[in-house]
C-alpha cells in the first residue's frame, strides 16, 4: 500500500505546502505511535511486560523493542490498521468541518 | 349369480397432476412462498417499527453514559468549536487554505490529546501492570527507530519497512534513508530545545553540546565524505543552531555556508543514489526542501530578533558607561580613602585601574569611546589626586589611626579569618565580617550599607584571598562615600567624632542586663548611655524591626541582620551574639514570619542570655 501523494490527497492535504505536510506527518506519526503503543501495552500479558521492563533496564530500548516484535508478530497489521483508522478519522473530521463551513447560513425567518 | 369378488380396496379418487409437474418442485415452490410471506411479514413489521421509531427519535438514543455516546458528544463538541474558530477566521477574511490549515491542526491536536488521555486513563500508575504498561508505551513512543519507521510508513508507504523498523532489523534502505534525512531530520531539528549553550533532544533524550561561538570550524570536503547520515544530520543541525544562537562574523558565516553547501550536496547525492523511483525521489526531495525552508524561516526570525537585541544591547552599553563613570568616581573616592594608609597612593592607582577595567568591559559603540576615555582620564586623575591629597591630609593622623586599627584587628583575629557559610554572597560575607568589628553599630543603616557594598565589591573584584587581609577590613570599614572625614573613619581613634570604645566588656549597666550588664565605657571613662534596648526599640527607629531581610535568607541570617542593626550589638561577644541570633531564629521558625516585625521579638532575643 502506498501512502504517497494519494495519501495526502486522501486526508485533504493535496494542496498543502511541503512544510505543512512535513508538520502533519510528524503529528500523525506521533498519534499512530501513541495508539500502537497503547494497544501493544494491552495485548502483552504481565509476564511479557515484566520481561520487557527487565530488558529496558538491562539492555536498553533496542533490545526491549526487539523482544516486543518477537512476542507480537502481528505488529505490521496493527500498525497498518492504525494508519488507516487515523487517516479515516482525521480526514473525516476535517472534511465534516469544512463541509459545514461551506453550507449557507440557515434561514432563520419564520 | 354373485358378482366377482375382489380384494382390491375401492379406488379413491386421486388428484390427477399434470404430467409435467414435479411434486418436489411444487413443494419447494410452496416453501419459497412461505418464506417470502414470512419475510414480507417481517419486513412489514420492521417497517412499522422503523416508522414508529422515526416518529419517536428518542428511541434511537443510545445509552448516554456509554463510551460511544460520550465519544460522539466529545467529537461533536470538538467539531463545533473548530467550526466556530474556522467561521471566525472566515469572517476575518482568511482564505480557504488558511482555514483548512487551522482546522487540520485543531483536529490533529485534539486527536493527539485524546490519545494521550486514553493512555493515561488505561495505564493506571497505581498498579504494577499499569506502571509496566506506561513504561512500554513510553518506550514505543520515544523509540527513535520506531518513530522514524512510522514517519517513513506515512511518507513513503513502506509499511513493511516500518514493521521491520520496530526491531531495527532491516529498515528498507530507501525508506529508512529518506525517513532519516527528512522526517528524522525534521523531528530532530524540531525537538531540539535550546538551553544555555546546549540543546536537549527530546526524541533522543540526550544533550547535544553545540559548543560556543567561534568553535564551529568550516568542514572540509574530505571530512564530509567520511561522515555517515547521522553525523551529517548532527553537523547540519549544529551549524543551523550556531547560526540561530549566535551572531556570526562574516568569516564564520562564509565557513558555515560552505559547510552547509557541502553537507546538503552530499545529502542530496546520497538520497538521489538511494531513492529508487522517481516518485519517491520527488517526494523525499520535497520533504527535505520543505524542512530546510522551515528551518530557514526560523533562522530568519531568530536573526531578526537578535538584531533587535543588539540594538537594545547598545542602549544597555550606553547605560553601563554612565554607571561605570559613576563607579569610577566612587573608586576615585576609594583611592582617596585608601590614602590614609601608607600605600594609599598605590591603592588609588589600583582603584583608577579598576575603574578603567570596568569601563573597558562596559561595552558601548565607537561614539561613546571618547566619552569613556574622558571618564577614565577624569577618574584616574581624581583618584590619583585624591589619593595623594588623602595621604597628605591624613599625614597627621595616619600613624595614630593605623596603630589603633592594627590593635583593634589584632584583638579580633577572627574578623578576618572567620569561616563564612558555603553559598554566602559577597554581600553576606561583607556583612558578616564588618558587623563583627567593634563600633560597627555606630554607623547608621545607610553608612553600613555603603561599607558592606564597598567590601563586597572589592571582594568580587580582588578575589577570595582579599577578605583575609586587614587592609580589606580596614578599607571598607573606613569607607565613606561622602567627604574626607578622617576623624570619622575609625572608631577607636581619639580624634573620632563618633563615640568610640575601648575593648571593654559590658558590666553592670542596668540597661544592658542581658549582655552581662556592661556599660559602654568610653576611652575617657564616660558612659555611652543611649545604647540601650529602649533606644534601639524607640518609635523613631522603625527600620530596626521592619527592615526586610533578603530573599533566600535563612532564619539565622534574618536574625543576624535584625539584631546586628541594634545599637549596642557589638558589645556582645561573638558567642553571645550567636546565642541571641539563634534564639531569634528559633522563635522565627516557631512563630512565623510576622514575629520578626514585633518589637517584643527583637527585645526578647536581644536580651536573651543562655
Amino acid at each position: 500500500m502506498q501512502f504517497d501523494e494519494q495519501f495526502f490527497q486522501d486526508i485533504g492535504l493535496g494542496s498543502a505546502s511541503d512544510e505543512e505536510r512535513a508538520e502533519m506527518v510528524n503529528k500523525l506519526a506521533e498519534l499512530i505511535q501513541s495508539r500502537v503503543a497503547l494497544k501493544l501495552s494491552e495485548v502483552l500479558n504481565d509476564e511479557q511486560l515484566q520481561h520487557f521492563d527487565k530488558l529496558i533496564e538491562s539492555e536498553g530500548d533496542d533490545a526491549a523493542m526487539a523482544y516486543v516484535e518477537q512476542t507480537y508478530p502481528g505488529y505490521p497489521e496493527l500498525l497498518q490498521g492504525e494508519i488507516e483508522a487515523v487517516k479515516r478519522e482525521f480526514a473525516g473530521d476535517v472534511q465534516q468541518v469544512m463541509d459545514e463551513l461551506k453550507q449557507p447560513p440557515a434561514d432563520t425567518t419564520d | 349369480m354373485p358378482g366377482p369378488e375382489t380384494d382390491s380396496p375401492p379406488e379413491q379418487p386421486t388428484q390427477q397432476l399434470h404430467p409435467a409437474v414435479d411434486v418436489s418442485e411444487l413443494e419447494s415452490a410452496r416453501a419459497q412462498l412461505g418464506r417470502e410471506r414470512t419475510h414480507a411479514a417481517h419486513t412489514r413489521k420492521d417497517n412499522e417499527g422503523i416508522t414508529k421509531l422515526e416518529n419517536d427519535p428518542t428511541k434511537f438514543d443510545e445509552d448516554p453514559d456509554s463510551t460511544t455516546a460520550r465519544e460522539r458528544r466529545y467529537w461533536a463538541k470538538v467539531r463545533g468549536t473548530t467550526q466556530e474558530g474556522a467561521e471566525k477566521l472566515k469572517a476575518e477574511g482568511a482564505d480557504t487554505e488558511h482555514i483548512q490549515t487551522f482546522v487540520r491542526e485543531r483536529i490533529i491536536d485534539e486527536l493527539l490529546q485524546r490519545a494521550q488521555a486514553e493512555i493515561e486513563a488505561k495505564n493506571n500508575p497505581d498498579t504494577l501492570r499499569g506502571k509496566l504498561q506506561a513504561k512500554l508505551v513510553n518506550a514505543v513512543r520515544t523509540h527513535r527507530k520506531t518513530r522514524i519507521a512510522v514517519g517513513v510508513a506515512l511518507s513513503l508507504g513502506a509499511v513493511a519497512a516500518a514493521s521491520t523498523g520496530l526491531g531495527g532489523v532491516a529498515i528498507a534502505a530507501v525508506a529508512a534513508r529518506s525517513g532519516l534525512s527528512a522526517i528524522g531530520g525534521y523531528i530532530a531539528a524540531k525537538d531540539l530545545q535550546e538551553v544555555g549553550g546546549n540543546k536537549f533532544s527530546h526524541s533522543e533524550g540526550k544533550w547535544w553540546n553545540f559548543g560556543h561561538k567561534g568553535e564551529l570550524a568550516p568542514l572540509q570536503q574530505e571530512k564530509v565524505d567520511q561522515m555517515n547520515a547521522d553525523e551529517r544530520l548532527e553537523h547540519l543541525t549544529r551549524i543551523l543552531a550556531a547560526k540561530a544562537r549566535t551572531t556570526r562574523s562574516d568569516k564564520q558565516s562564509e565557513g558555515d555556508q560552505k559547510s552547509l553547501d557541502m553537507l546538503l550536496a552530499k545529502e542530496r547525492a546520497d538520497i538521489d543514489k538511494r531513492l529508487e523511483t522517481q516518485q519517491e525521489k520527488h517526494f523525499g526531495a520535497n520533504l527535505i526542501h520543505g524542512t530546510l525552508r522551515v528551518l530557514d524561516e526560523r533562522l530568519t526570525q531568530q536573526l531578526a530578533a537578535e538584531r533587535k537585541q543588539l540594538i537594545e544591547d547598545k542602549k544597555i552599553a550606553a547605560r553601563r558607561t554612565a554607571i561605570a563613570t559613576g563607579v569610577a568616581a566612587a573608586l576615585g573616592t576609594y583611592g582617596m580613602v585608601a590614602g590614609i594608609t601608607q600605600d594609599g597612593l598605590i591603592l588609588g592607582r589600583h582603584a583608577a585601574g579598576a575603574a578603567h577595567h570596568i569601563i573597558g568591559h562596559s561595552g558601548g559603540g565607537p561614539s561613546s569611546t571618547e566619552h569613556i576615555a574622558q571618564s577614565v582620564s577624569a577618574a584616574e586623575h581624581t583618584a590619583l589626586k585624591d589619593a595623594a591629597h588623602a595621604v597628605h591630609a591624613a599625614e597627621a593622623h595616619a600613624g595614630h589611626v593605623a596603630a589603633t586599627h592594627a590593635a583593634s584587628l589584632e584583638h579580633y583575629p577572627e574578623i578576618i579569618t572567620d569561616h563564612v557559610d558555603k553559598g554566602d554572597t559577597p554581600v553576606r560575607v561583607a556583612m558578616k565580617h564588618l558587623s563583627r568589628i567593634q563600633g560597627w553599630s555606630h554607623f547608621n543603616a545607610d553608612q553600613q550599607h555603603e561599607k558592606i557594598m564597598h567590601f563586597a565589591n572589592q571582594l568580587t573584584r580582588q578575589g577570595e584571598h582579599w577578605r583575609y587581609t586587614k587592609e580589606a577590613i580596614k578599607g571598607s570599614f573606613n569607607f565613606d562615600h561622602g567627604a574626607v572625614q578622617p576623624d570619622h573613619m575609625m572608631p577607636g581613634s581619639a580624634h573620632s567624632a563618633l563615640p568610640s570604645y575601648d575593648h571593654v566588656a559590658p558590666s553592670g549597666s542596668e540597661h544592658m542586663a542581658t549582655s552581662g550588664g556592661g556599660e559602654h565605657v568610653l576611652p575617657n571613662g564616660g558612659v555611652q548611655a543611649p545604647e540601650t534596648h529602649e533606644f534601639a526599640l524607640a518609635p523613631d527607629s522603625p527600620e530596626i524591626v521592619t527592615q526586610p531581610a533578603h530573599f533566600g535568607d535563612t532564619a539565622l541570617g534574618v536574625a543576624k541582620q535584625h539584631l546586628g542593626r541594634l545599637p549596642g550589638w557589638s558589645v556582645f561577644s561573638p558567642d553571645e551574639q550567636h546565642d541571641k541570633a539563634l534564639h531569634f531564629a528559633n522563635q522565627l521558625r516557631k512563630s512565623g514570619d510576622h514575629w520578626r516585625y514585633t518589637k517584643e521579638a527583637i527585645q526578647a532575643s536581644f536580651n536573651f542570655k543562655r
